[in-house]
């Protein structure tokens, strides 16, 4: 659910094409197939959590400069912390503003 | 008349002989005099004319400098009237930019009303089709959850299906287990939440009940509840969109849930789904 409104905010970034991953193991997956200039995760998905995503994606050669924004209803600074230090670069708490994340995506890519 | 005579011998008259080179002497010594004095007349004329001259020149340049004077004062005037104009026209500039300004001001604000407008419909939006795209009652009742925790941001919930006249809790977030029991319609906070006809009932009392109650009512039937009894840690109070969600949920989360148990009423595969019986 919480996809779909992601998917809703970004399209309001023109220059944006979107790429959705069901969980952390089909993300790796796409991210064999592209390179990519922003992720996107949750924390708490199936399979494979986000922070575990994230630690293997800095070890990726391809993606390990990627920014990784984590979306997440984990608001605790602990779990910031730690998401921050396996190297993503920001972190957004449920419930979520569309602008908010606009306005974070548009820092993290350096749009106007 | 009686005219005395110089007696001869001493009469005043020069004597012949002299008298004509004294007149001729001073004839010259007149002339001389005449002369001296037309030189000197003349020299003074000179000066006095040079002097004039001098004067003539000088009130030239005075005229001229006054003259100048006055094209500069003239241009003083109109330099001072030009910048008056300027100021005036600046002023009104910036009178005009300052409107500018507040008016872009206000097309930014509503800009942003706007884009958050759009969020909030767009999460309506997203809600409402994801509460209808099943008909399976345990995927709407997860759905549910899902709107609850990452839409309201409820960190500890329990939604409860209405079974005869109870309601019986079918999944919960952030919340024991054990610690929640069946819920008799029209008895305490979660129960007597459909008694007084409003979509939620938000609580604020301090006791350890639920913050907001939300029955789940299609018309006159009970379908269920939803019972939210803390937020999550970065989610402080409600805003005015939560009490849209609320709203939403109440409706569209019934009629939902209305339908998915009709759906397997009539295919016969109605759940076990009291959270006792998993």
């Amino acid at each position: 659910m919480m996809r779909q409104l992601l998917v809703f905010a970004l399209a309001r970034i023109k220059v944006l094409k979107v790429v959705e991953a069901d969980d952390g193991v089909d993300a790796l997956r796409k991210l064999t197939t592209a390179k990519f200039d922003l992720i996107i995760t949750d924390i708490n998905m199936p399979v494979l959590d986000g922070l575990k995503l994230v630690k293997k994606i800095r070890s990726d050669e391809v993606h390990k400069d990627v920014p990784i924004m984590i979306v997440t209803t984990e608001g605790s600074a602990e779990d910031r912390q730690r998401a921050l230090q396996l190297g993503a670069n920001a972190y957004i708490t449920k419930p979520i503003q569309a602008p908010q994340v606009i306005a974070k995506v548009k820092e993290l890519l350096k749009l106007p | 008349m009686d005219r005395k005579r110089p007696a001869r011998g001493t009469s005043n008259r020069p004597p012949r002989s002299t008298t004509k080179a004294d007149l001729v002497e001073k004839r010259r010594e007149l002339l001389e005099t005449y002369f001296e004095n037309g030189r000197q007349i003349a020299g003074e004329l000179v000066a006095e004319l040079d002097a004039a001259r001098k004067r003539i020149a000088e009130v030239e340049d005075e005229n001229a400098r006054l003259r100048m004077q006055l094209r500069s004062d003239t241009a003083i005037r109109d330099l001072l009237t030009t910048i008056e104009s300027l100021e005036t026209e600046r002023r009104d500039l910036l009178s005009r930019t300052s409107e500018v300004e507040q008016q872009a001001r206000s097309e930014i604000e509503r800009a942003m009303a706007v884009e958050s407008e759009l969020s909030n419909l767009a999460s309506l939006y997203v809600a409402t089709s994801q509460l209808h795209a099943s008909l399976d009652p345990r995927e709407v009742v997860a759905t549910l959850g899902q709107l609850l925790l990452q839409f309201v941001g409820a960190g500890a919930y329990v939604i409860y299906s209405a079974e005869g006249d109870k309601l019986v809790a079918v999944a919960t977030e952030g919340m024991p287990v054990d610690s929640i029991s069946d819920v008799i319609v029209g008895q305490g906070p979660v129960g007597g939440a459909f008694s007084g006809g409003a979509p939620y009932v938000v609580r604020d009392d301090d006791d350890d009940g639920p913050l907001v109650v939300v029955p789940l009512r299609v018309g006159e039937h009970i379908v269920g509840a939803v019972a939210v009894f803390a937020l999550l840690e970065q989610k402080t109070e409600l805003d005015p969109f939560d009490h849209e969600l609320l709203r939403m949920v109440s409706s569209q989360g019934a009629s939902a849930l209305a339908a998915a148990r009709l759906s397997a009423a009539a295919s016969g595969t109605i759940p076990p789904w009291n959270l006792g019986d998993r």
